[in-house]
């Protein structure tokens, strides 16, 4: 018989390391011809973070994305990075460049100011990749001009550094209590399942997950991160598990046909996926860090779904086909008896 | 759109058209020219002391151009805040997914057959695999050291206190599995001598610095003589925040003077660290109304034969055990156990999955003990605008309520023109 | 001697060289199995024989009332045969939830029944057809009952020099087949069932052949289940006493997949369903094999 429930899990989770410093560095130069390098300790380790951190840059410089490189994954020739890790990298990575960027920025207008013969470039905006007052938009510029004047004529090339690391502080070591993070992020999501009662199959038939992460700075990355972490989830609430060796030691299943991760036919068709967009007033553009926690409450929501579903509570994951089977003959014993 | 309206616009990453056409350069695609292959002899034991290790018949065998073994690693422990993990197993193996020694050969075949042919001879020792039974400490994992090797510590108000004043109590035991990250791309690592004398060590890494800074130690050498590269990474997923064959790699170029490459076979790939398994035990005082005046809870993690990331994950999940809800009174004792079983390291979620799993499985527990429906008890509980951790710190959780709201109103729509369900 | 590799480029080449090398030969059309062996190490060192370029042995078709189906048919070509649709749903359904698209291109029919694992997909439906093997040598060719195909894990009937060409049943559709895996793609059956029934006007099922797959060191016939279910309706009673039945018709073991109880109550309720699904009652009720 196939019986069908919902259940819910919320979560929250920081943005960075524990209660230590954790640092982003960020260089930047905007080259003669316009275009800029951004040099960063973060790694992009598939998440998309060069594309995201590049746009922050681009943005704040006022460059396309296409005129921003990346230099990455390099001890030598990148600053300090604490490390793709603790869903830090947006968020702390992020605002560090955004720093550097505005820096760079500065000096950039500062070039054109000289150039028009302004007193100071308070009144410079840049848009379109041009730079023009604000209230004389006949007096402009582009931004090549204004970074080849300040290199070759000012002879001041436009570099620019600047850091990040969020303000925490270590626990109390007897109590615990302190300030280990500076921002968080929360998460709802709720799993639809189908159980059926003559194999212990869960099929996860809907997936509903709201996430916050500040403003979106790219809603494609965001997406893929959640569903991404959604299907994690699964796999870590039915399907996956490391067996050892009681006796012996030694792991039973270091193998992809007998560790069992999800196929894209044990995910649900149905993923609703949405952000509630507050801004982070702290966050680079108003943003925070989404990807690392999206698997949190994928697991805990389909557990309590089956309950929902069979009245079977299982208490230790995965819920696999043979344990939720069991738990329903258990529960059919103790209903009849 | 304009171009430069770059942020808030589903923009394709930048590598999309490379990644999909398959030109990216990841670390398993770097081939340099008078490269060896290097293959890793693993411990037949999960516990056990060395008596000697032979690799005279590996020497010898085709296309073998270095072994190395413990002796040949300047400092051999490791760790951020422990030193307690070996490069290379010396007197003791801790587990079975301990090196024991590495083999370079002109070719990926050659330094598997060689790395059979190492005679290893142990004197079995009793291993100890579940954490519970670590925790009488009648077998040590590491001499000089309980298997407690971490009690960390969260006190919030007074639970005492709270679940005097309680009209009902609710315990639970609740526990999860070891699991693995299972990144498309398995761990690799390359290195090379520049003529300069630099050490050029190419690794899949998610934390570079954090990665050079171990191998400065275990090499002896500064930011000099040592660089680290990340070329492409196919997903790490926590996975590849520890140090695992860079070493090897390592030491075997500064041995035979030539770039040496390694890439884990998927079995290897499942014994780098592992997300550690918790026994978690809940206990919760309500009020019949079902205000939560106090929460107890109790953690064990196995940390396997290292402490690796297993404290710094340890207390990113007591911070979290709780949940996101208003309870004045917390308290939270976690235990970090060594074991001989497969090593425990960071995984998406640090720790977290574990406790949300806990505190979301308990909270429909408790709500199903009370006869409220679990949302509801969501509702009267969840962390308003300002929301007090476990910590005592005072967060902007504005958007814990927003999302709670935001997901059932979409699950109701999702509702809307479907069929009504099977019975 | 390491492993060597010869393509045959036809049926009596295949031959010839499979009497020459005898037991040092080794038959690969697919691959799908015997590649990933050979990446674990676990497959002795042989004489590769390769049929995946013979044509001949693609094929299926209707002959005298029986589907005949080349030892090479790919599993993917199963999955798409209108014919197997129609006539055969047992060993369509079982084509399409076999393995992953990408394997189920290479996979082959001989290669599935020939490489004799318990978990075949394709050993159910066959048994519940009652087929036959056409098994080939250099001097000529016989018909094995394919109930007499299997004798082992990883083991046939089959003598050095042979080759199975093909296999051919009397197709029925009122038939069904239904897996459960631990997950809905590539999986390994846990547990695999395929049920034949013929129906008489009044829904008497006057014949039925079920067989089951994963419960024993063979794919079997669940006799003992049939002989409950024979002769009368598929009602509750009737199908009740075919699953207490059923458990003296396996041997089910404990592995890593799945435990030995698991196996017993899957098999019980997966028969259940297979014979209604068969009977075309509550089609397609479940989960698992949908």
């Amino acid at each position: 018989m196939i019986k069908k429930g919902t259940g819910m899990a919320c979560m929250f989770y920081p943005n960075g390391s524990t209660g230590k410093a954790n640092p982003a560095g960020a260089f930047i130069k905007i080259n003669h011809d316009g275009t800029a390098v951004l040099n960063i300790g973060a790694t992009d380790i598939g998440q998309g973070s060069n594309t995201c951190m590049a746009q922050i840059a681009a943005q704040e410089m006022g460059l396309k994305l296409s005129q921003v490189r990346v230099v990455t994954g390099d001890t030598e020739l990148t600053p300090y990075d604490a490390g793709t890790g603790a869903c830090r990298v947006t968020y702390i990575a992020g605002n560090a460049v955004q720093k550097t960027a505005r820096k760079a920025k500065r000096l950039l207008l500062d070039a054109a100011a000289r150039k028009m013969g302004l007193i100071h470039s308070g009144q410079l905006v840049i848009e379109e990749g041009e730079i023009f007052l604000r209230y004389w938009p006949a007096k402009r510029m582009t931004i090549a001009e204004a970074a080849t004047y300040s290199e070759r004529i000012l002879g001041q090339p436009i570099i620019a550094v600047d850091s990040y690391s969020p303000a925490t502080m270590p626990l109390e070591e007897e109590s615990g209590q302190g300030m280990p993070f500076e921002v968080s992020i929360y998460a709802t999501q709720i799993a639809e399942v189908e159980v059926d009662t003559d194999t212990g199959e869960v099929k996860v038939t809907k997936l509903v997950a709201v996430h916050d992460c500040g403003k979106m700075l790219n809603p494609m990355l965001v997406e893929g991160q959640i569903e991404g972490g959604v299907v994690t989830g699964i796999g870590y609430g039915l399907y996956e598990q490391i067996i050892e060796d009681p006796v012996e030691g030694g792991i039973r299943n270091p193998s992809l046909a007998t560790y069992q991760i999800p196929t894209s036919l044990d995910v649900p068709e149905d993923m609703v996926i949405d952000c509630v967009e507050i801004p982070e007033e702290k966050g680079p553009y108003g943003a925070k860090g989404v990807s690392e926690p999206t698997c949190n409450p994928t697991a805990p929501a389909i557990i309590n779904a089956i309950y929902n579903a069979t009245g079977v509570r299982i208490r230790d994951l995965p819920a696999t086909r043979e344990k939720v089977l069991f738990a329903l003959r258990e529960l059919e014993r103790k209903e009849e008896g | 759109m304009s171009e430069y309206q770059v942020l808030g616009v589903r923009t394709p990453r930048t590598d999309a058209l490379l990644e999909a056409s398959g030109q990216v350069v990841y670390g398993a695609d770097i081939v340099y020219p008078d490269m060896l292959y290097a293959a890793a002899r693993y411990s037949d034991y999960a516990h056990a002391r060395i008596l000697s290790v032979d690799v005279s018949e590996a020497e010898r065998s085709p296309g073998v151009r270095g072994v190395i073994t413990a002796k040949d690693v300047p400092v051999n422990r490791f760790g951020y805040k422990f030193q307690d993990q070996p490069v290379l197993a010396d007197y003791k193996v801790y587990c079975k997914q301990d090196a024991i020694a590495v083999v370079a050969a002109d070719t990926e075949a050659q330094a598997q057959l060689a790395a059979e042919k190492i005679r290893v001879e142990y004197e079995p020792l009793t291993p100890v695999l579940d954490p519970v039974e670590a925790m009488k400490d009648e077998v040590l994992v590491q001499e000089g050291s309980s298997n407690v090797v971490a009690h960390i510590k969260l006190r919030k108000g007074d639970v005492g206190a709270g679940f005097a004043a309680a009209d009902k109590i609710v315990e639970e035991e609740l526990s999860t599995q070891k699991v693995e990250h299972v990144p498309l791309e398995p761990h690799v690592a390359l290195s090379e001598l520049r003529p300069d004398g630099q050490l050029v060590i190419t690794t899949s890494t998610s934390r570079a610095f954090a990665y050079i800074t171990q191998l400065l130690k275990i090499l002896r050498m500064d930011m000099t003589r040592l660089r680290v590269l990340t070329p492409a990474v196919g997903g790490a997923f926590g996975g590849k925040n520890d140090v695992s064959l860079e070493p090897w790699v390592a030491l075997l170029t500064l041995k035979t003077g030539r770039p040496v490459k390694m890439v884990f076979s998927r079995k290897e790939e499942f014994f780098t660290t592992l997300r550690h398994p918790y026994r978690m035990k809940y206990k919760t005082g309500l009020k019949r109304d079902g205000a939560i005046l106090a929460r107890k809870i109790e953690i064990i993690s196995d940390s396997g034969p290292y402490v690796c990331l297993g404290k710094d994950t340890l207390t990113k999940a007591s911070v979290h055990a709780a949940g996101p809800y208003n309870i004045p009174n917390i308290s939270v004792d976690s235990y970090l156990v060594y074991t001989n079983s497969a090593l425990g390291g960071a995984m998406r979620g640090f720790g977290v999955p574990q406790v949300a799993f806990a505190h979301e499985v308990h909270t429909d527990t408790i709500a199903h003990e009370l006869g409220m429906d679990p949302v509801e008890f969501r509702r009267k509980n969840l962390f308003y605008d300002r929301g007090e951790a476990a910590t005592g710190q005072l967060l902007d959780s504005r958007a814990m309520r927003a999302t709670f709201e935001r997901a059932l109103e979409l699950e109701k729509k999702s509702n809307e023109g479907r069929e009504e369900p099977r019975a | 001697m390491g492993y060597q590799f010869i393509t045959a480029d036809s049926v009596p080449h295949a031959l010839e060289l499979l009497e020459r090398y005898g037991r040092d030969a080794r038959v690969i059309c697919g691959g799908t199995d015997l590649m990933v062996r050979l990446h674990l190490k676990r497959l002795p060192e042989c004489v590769f024989i390769n049929i995946r370029n013979l044509e001949e042995l693609r094929y299926i078709r209707e002959e005298d009332g029986m589907v005949c189906i080349g030892a090479g048919t790919t599993l993917s070509t199963l999955e798409n045969s209108l014919l197997l649709l129609g006539k055969a749903p047992a060993l369509f359904q079982a084509a399409q939830v076999f393995a992953d698209p990408n394997v189920r291109h290479s996979a082959t029919v001989g290669g599935n029944i020939g490489n004799a694992s318990p978990s075949a997909d394709s050993a159910p439906p066959l048994l519940a057809f009652d087929g036959q093997v056409v098994v080939a040598r250099k001097d000529g060719r016989r018909l094995l009952p394919i109930r007499e195909f299997f004798t082992g894990v990883g083991r046939t009937a089959l003598e050095p020099g042979e080759l199975v060409t093909e296999v051919r049943f009397k197709p029925n559709p009122d038939s069904a087949f239904v897996k459960v895996g631990l997950r809905n793609a590539m999986a390994i059956s846990v547990v695999n069932i395929a049920a034949s029934v013929d129906l008489a006007q009044d829904g008497t099922m006057k014949d039925v052949r079920i067989a089951v797959g994963a419960v024993a060191p063979t794919p079997v016939r669940a006799v003992c289940a049939e002989n409950c279910l024979r002769g009368r309706r598929p009602e509750e009673a009737v199908i009740r006493q075919a699953m207490d039945a059923i458990q003296t018709d396996i041997k089910p073991i404990t592995d890593v997949r799945a435990s030995e109880r698991y196996r017993r109550i899957v098999a019980e309720n997966m028969m259940r369903r297979v014979v209604l699904k068969a009977c075309r009652i509550c089609e397609n009720e479940g989960g698992a094999g949908r």
